[in-house]
C-alpha cells in the first residue's frame, strides 16, 4: 500500500501541490491523469521520494522520509521522463545499471540484463550505442533497466513498486500496448504500479484505479468507471469530452467532441 | 550455464576493459624501469642491481643519482600522472561531459593560486602553525584553492543537476583569469628567493622532485586517488541524470561533495608538486572511453595507469630531446594534448552548443 496524506510541494516558492491525498494498492495499476501543469509529475516525484514537502508518504507502512536512497532503491524503481545520456554507453551497459544492491551479487546477475532487454523486445540491440537508438527505443531500453531493478524480487513474492512517468510518450501504438502489458504483468505478480499517463483511452484499458488531477489537486480517485465521467473530465481538461462504453467491451473510450 | 569459453555478451565491454587494465599495468612497470635508466648521467640501474645482488658496494654517485634523483622523480611522475588523469575522469563524470578537465575549467588555476599564496605569504603564518603544517603547506593550500574553485564552478555551471557546457567553460575562463591576476599581484609582492621558487614551480616540471616534496604531496594525492574508485558506481548512475541516480540508490549530494573533494585533492597536490601540466586529464579518459567504454569501475583504474604511463613518457621525452638540458614537461603534454582536445571538439561539436 502506498499512501500519501496532506502532501504539499512547493517548487521555486510556487505551491505545486496543496494537501493532496493519494493511495495505491499493491497488485494494481494506478494511473495519474490530468491536464498539463496539473501536478501529475510533481506528485509522482513526491511519491518516489525524490521531492520532499509537507505531509507524509508511506510505502508499505514505512515513512518515505526516513528511508535512505539505498533502502528505497530496493523497494521501488522509477522511469523518469527522458534525460540525455552523459557518455557513450552501450544499451547493455545502460540496462545493467538497473542491477542494484543484492541483485548485482546473484550468481545469474550477468544474464539478467539480457533477459530484461528481451522483455521489451530489444535483445538484438544490446551491443548498439544507446545514443544511436531512436527516442522510442531509448524509452524501452530505460524501461528494461527499471524493470530489471524490481522484476525478479516481485516474482519472488517480495513487495516492490514501479513508478512510470509518461511511459508511452514516445512510443507507437504497438509498443504502447507492449509497455502496458509489461506494467500489468508486474501488477499481476503482486507489485504496485503508479503511472502518469496522458492517453485516457490507454488508461481506461489498463488502469485498476485512476487519479484525476487539476490545478495541483486531486479531483477524484477510484475505479475508471467512476472517475471517467463526461462532466468531470470536461471540467478538468477545460474542453468538452464524451465518455462512451460499448456494452460488448466494457472498456470506456474517451473522445473530445467539438462544441455542438 | 556459465562456461569459461562463453563469448562475452553483446555490448559488454568489461572483459576487454580487464585485459586493457592488465596490459596498462605491465606497461607502467616497463615505463618505470625505462625511466630509471634514462638520464644525463650514464648510470645503469641494471649494473647497480647486479652489484647489489652480488653484495658489492654501490658507489655514492650511483646511490645519489638513482636513489635520490631518479627514483623520487619516477614515483612523483607516476603519482602526478595518475592524479591528473583520475581527477579529469571524476570531474567529467560529475559534470557528465568529456570536456570537463580540471586544467581547462580553472580548477588547476585555483590550485595554482593556492600554491602561490602559500609560497609568497607562507612566511607570514604564525610560527606554531608553520611548524605544524611544515612541508605540507604548499600542497594543502593548492588543495584548498582547487576545492574552492571547483565549488564555485559547480555552483555557477550546474542547475538542478544539469550542467551548461558553455557556462562551465566560460566560468573556467573567468576563474582562470581571476586566479592569474591574483597570482600576478603576488608575484609582484614576492621577494627574490620566493620569485626563484615561483619560477621553478610554474614551469611545470618533475625536475625538482625530491623525497621531501614527494612525502609532502603524496598523502594528499593518494587521498584523492583512493576516494575515486568508491565513486565509480555512483558516477555511472549519474550519467543517467541526477534523478535517475537517486532512484538507483545513489546518495547524490554526498557523492557530489566527495567527487569535488577527490578532484581538488588529486589536482591540488599534483599542481603543487609539479606546476601546471595540462591535458593529461582530458586525453587519457577520452582515449580510454574509446577503447573500453565509459564504465567508471574500469575507467578509473585504467586512467590512473595510463596517466602515469603518459606522464613518464612525456618526462622521458622532456629529458632526452634537448639533453643535457630539459624541456618543461608541460610543453610536451600540451604538444600531444592540444591536438587531441581539438580532435574531440571536431568529433563532438554538438557538446559545446548544449
Amino acid at each position: 500500500m502506498l499512501q500519501a496524506t496532506g502532501l504539499g510541494i512547493t517548487l521555486n516558492r510556487r505551491a505545486i501541490l496543496t494537501r493532496v491525498d493519494f493511495h495505491a494498492a499493491a497488485g494494481q495499476m494506478t494511473c495519474i491523469v490530468g491536464p498539463n501543469g496539473s501536478g501529475k509529475t510533481t506528485l509522482l516525484r513526491a511519491l518516489t521520494g525524490e521531492l520532499r514537502g509537507t505531509g507524509t508518504v508511506t510505502l508499505d507502512g514505512d515513512d518515505l522520509a526516513a528511508m535512505t536512497p539505498e533502502a528505497l532503491a530496493q523497494r521501488r524503481a522509477v522511469l523518469p521522463q527522458a534525460m540525455p545520456l552523459g557518455f557513450p554507453f552501450t544499451v547493455l551497459e545502460v540496462v545493467r545499471l538497473g542491477l542494484t544492491g543484492r541483485q548485482a551479487l546473484a550468481p545469474d546477475a550477468a544474464h539478467l540484463p539480457m533477459r530484461a532487454l528481451e522483455r521489451v523486445g530489444l535483445r538484438g540491440f544490446a551491443g548498439r550505442f544507446f545514443q544511436e537508438l531512436s527516442g522510442g527505443e531509448q524509452q524501452r531500453a530505460h524501461l528494461a533497466r527499471v524493470l530489471l531493478q524490481v522484476w525478479q524480487p516481485v516474482h519472488a513474492g517480495q513487495p516492490r513498486w514501479l513508478f512510470l512517468d509518461e511511459p508511452v510518450a514516445a512510443l507507437d501504438i504497438g509498443h504502447q500496448l507492449q509497455v502496458m502489458r509489461l506494467a500489468r504483468g508486474f501488477a499481476g505478480a503482486g507489485g504496485g504500479v503508479v503511472a502518469v499517463m496522458h492517453d485516457l483511452n490507454l488508461t481506461a484499458m489498463a488502469a485498476d484505479s485512476v487519479c484525476l488531477m487539476a490545478r495541483g489537486e486531486v479531483v477524484a480517485q477510484g475505479p475508471v468507471s467512476r472517475v471517467f465521467a463526461d462532466d468531470r473530465l470536461s471540467a478538468a481538461y477545460g474542453c468538452p469530452v464524451r465518455v462512451s462504453t460499448p456494452p460488448a467491451e466494457g472498456t470506456p473510450y474517451i473522445l473530445p467532441h467539438a462544441a455542438a | 550455464m556459465v562456461a569459461l569459453s562463453e563469448a562475452p555478451l553483446a555490448g559488454d565491454r568489461s572483459v576487454r576493459a580487464r585485459w586493457l587494465i592488465g596490459v596498462l599495468a605491465a606497461l607502467l612497470v616497463t615505463m618505470m624501469a625505462l625511466s630509471l635508466t634514462v638520464g644525463a648521467a650514464g648510470v645503469s640501474p641494471l649494473a647497480v642491481l647486479a652489484d647489489w645482488l652480488a653484495g658489492r658496494d654501490i658507489g655514492l654517485r650511483e646511490r645519489v643519482i638513482l636513489g635520490d634523483i631518479r627514483l623520487p622523480r619516477v614515483l612523483t611522475g607516476v603519482l602526478v600522472g595518475a592524479s591528473l588523469a583520475v581527477s579529469g575522469t571524476v570531474m567529467q563524470g560529475l559534470f557528465r561531459n568529456p570536456l570537463a578537465d580540471p586544467g581547462i575549467v580553472g580548477v588547476g588555476a585555483g590550485a595554482g593560486l593556492g600554491a602561490v599564496l602559500a609560497i609568497v605569504l607562507g612566511g607570514m603564518l604564525p610560527g606554531a602553525v608553520a611548524t605544524a603544517v611544515g612541508p605540507h603547506l604548499v600542497p594543502v593550500a593548492a588543495f584548498l584553492g582547487g576545492w574552492g574553485s571547483t565549488l564555485v564552478l559547480y555552483r555557477v555551471a550546474t542547475r538542478g543537476g544539469w550542467t551548461s557546457v558553455a557556462t562551465m567553460l566560460l566560468a573556467g575562463i573567468a576563474l582562470g583569469a581571476l586566479a592569474g591576476a591574483v597570482t600576478g599581484v603576488l608575484v609582484y609582492l614576492a621577494d627574490d628567493a620566493q620569485l626563484r621558487d615561483l619560477t621553478f614551480w610554474g614551469m611545470g616540471s618533475l625536475a625538482g622532485a625530491s623525497w621531501l616534496k614527494l612525502a609532502a604531496a603524496a598523502p594528499v594525492m593518494l587521498a584523492g586517488l583512493i576516494t575515486a574508485p568508491a565513486l565509480s558506481r555512483a558516477l555511472n548512475a549519474l550519467a543517467l541524470g541526477e534523478a535517475a541516480a537517486l532512484h538507483l540508490g545513489v546518495r547524490v549530494q554526498r557523492m557530489k561533495a566527495l567527487a569535488i573533494l577527490s578532484v581538488a585533492a588529486a589536482t591540488g597536490a599534483a599542481v603543487a608538486i609539479s606546476g601546471g601540466i595540462g591535458f593529461v586529464g582530458i586525453v587519457v579518459p577520452h582515449l580510454l572511453r574509446l577503447a573500453m567504454g565509459p564504465d567508471h569501475r574500469f575507467l578509473l583504474p585504467a586512467a590512473a595507469l595510463l596517466g602515469a604511463c603518459l606522464l613518464l613518457a612525456a618526462d622521458m621525452m622532456a629529458r632526452v630531446v634537448v639533453a643535457p638540458a630539459e624541456l618543461p614537461i608541460g610543453t610536451v603534454t600540451a604538444l600531444v594534448g592540444g591536438p587531441v582536445f581539438l580532435w574531440i571538439l571536431l568529433r563532438k561539436r554538438g557538446l559545446v552548443e548544449v
